[in-house]
């Protein structure tokens, strides 16, 4: 069996594009501003991390104007919504994988199920 | 990678996704405005009674109250362009609300439920092989309250996608006050419940019943919007 930090992905697994997949992958699509305020981040920062997201395929990004204010959408991909899910199914199987770890190496606990 | 270091980025990303629903919810608008338009049919269909009563000259739609559409036929007529407006509103409803608070839910799956489902009747009514093939389903048009069932099918849809637990009990409750008034008499229900209040035959009043099936899923809906809490981050 192949460690869970085998299935983590370098584009994904950083922090922010992490956070930018997450809120796209719970939307239709999501506003340049508003995950530059959710995630608290500068926009040239933001502007690198799309980038390297769009470059992978795992977002895309729509322009458009609202009144005369450009806007930029983000709309995460099929494959955005897979390397996300397989992020957190890895995440969470190192999470429980250390815990079982710790249950077994400290007396009187029982491993955690599931 | 540690497991503290993995936890905190699940915590992260649930609060994140917390924040986005959050956010994202325009439920509101389409709860209200179908609970309007449910508790509006009901003096139509008081009106239908009164219209079929024996010694009533017509139906208010010559065609649509034929054959083709049964004698209260345009009261389902009524329900799909009601449907239609609302679906027509909610779409413009979410992309206004995407575009204000920069996050926007995909009206795609509600949109097609409330269609397909609005558009059932019709097809019921128009098909000669509907009534052979799916015979069956006659209780669900029989009464020409079906639309209260679309209704239900899209709002299924939109808890789906709005992934909210208060829209989720508030559709569920809908429904369940929506079904028996498709495929049952409620206005027996009623009934009974007048005449535990003293009313009896004669002082019963059984044109106002008519349009009893149609008021708790429409009160249900236009609550359920009134208590939906209004966040916009604009």
């Amino acid at each position: 069996m192949t460690h869970p930090t085998g299935g983590l992905n370098d584009i994904v697994h950083q922090r922010h594009r992490l956070g930018i997949l997450t809120i796209a992958g719970d939307a239709a699509r999501v506003e340049f501003t508003y995950l530059r305020e959710a995630l608290e981040l500068t926009g040239g920062n933001l502007n690198r991390h799309l980038a390297v997201l769009e470059e992978a395929g795992l977002v895309t990004l729509e322009k458009g104007i609202d009144g005369r204010r450009p806007k930029t959408w983000v709309v995460i991909t099929r494959a955005g919504r897979k390397a996300l899910a397989a992020e957190i199914s890895a995440l969470e199987e190192l999470v429980r994988r250390h815990r079982s770890q710790q249950a077994e190496t400290t007396p009187g606990t029982k491993p955690q199920q599931g | 990678m540690t497991e503290f270091e993995a936890d905190g980025l699940l915590d992260d990303v649930e609060a994140l996704r917390r924040r986005a629903r959050a956010d994202r919810h325009a439920f509101r608008l389409p709860l209200l405005y179908f609970g309007l338009f449910a508790l509006a049919t009901a003096p139509l269909y008081v009106l239908a009674y009164t219209l079929d009563r024996p010694g009533s000259s017509s139906s208010p739609s010559g065609f649509f109250s034929s054959w083709a559409f049964g004698r209260d036929g345009w009261l389902d007529l009524i329900w799909l362009a009601g449907l239609a407006v609302g679906t027509g509103l909610t779409v413009w409803w979410y992309r206004r609300h995407g575009d204000l608070s920069g996050i926007e839910t995909s009206t795609r799956g509600p949109v097609t439920t409330w269609t397909a489902a609005g558009l059932a009747p019709l097809i019921w009514f128009l098909s000669p092989l509907a009534g052979v093939l799916v015979w069956f389903l006659w209780p669900f048009f029989v009464r020409n309250t079906f639309g209260l069932l679309a209704l239900a099918f899209g709002l299924i849809a939109l808890a789906r996608v709005e992934r909210s637990r208060y829209l989720w009990i508030v559709t569920l409750l809908y429904t369940a006050a929506a079904v028996p008034a498709v495929v049952y008499n409620m206005e027996n229900q009623y009934y009974r419940v007048f005449q535990l209040l003293g009313f009896s035959g004669e002082n019963m009043p059984y044109g106002l019943l008519q349009g009893s099936p149609v008021l708790l899923p429409g009160l249900i809906l236009l609550v359920g919007g009134l208590g939906a809490r209004r966040r916009i981050h604009a």
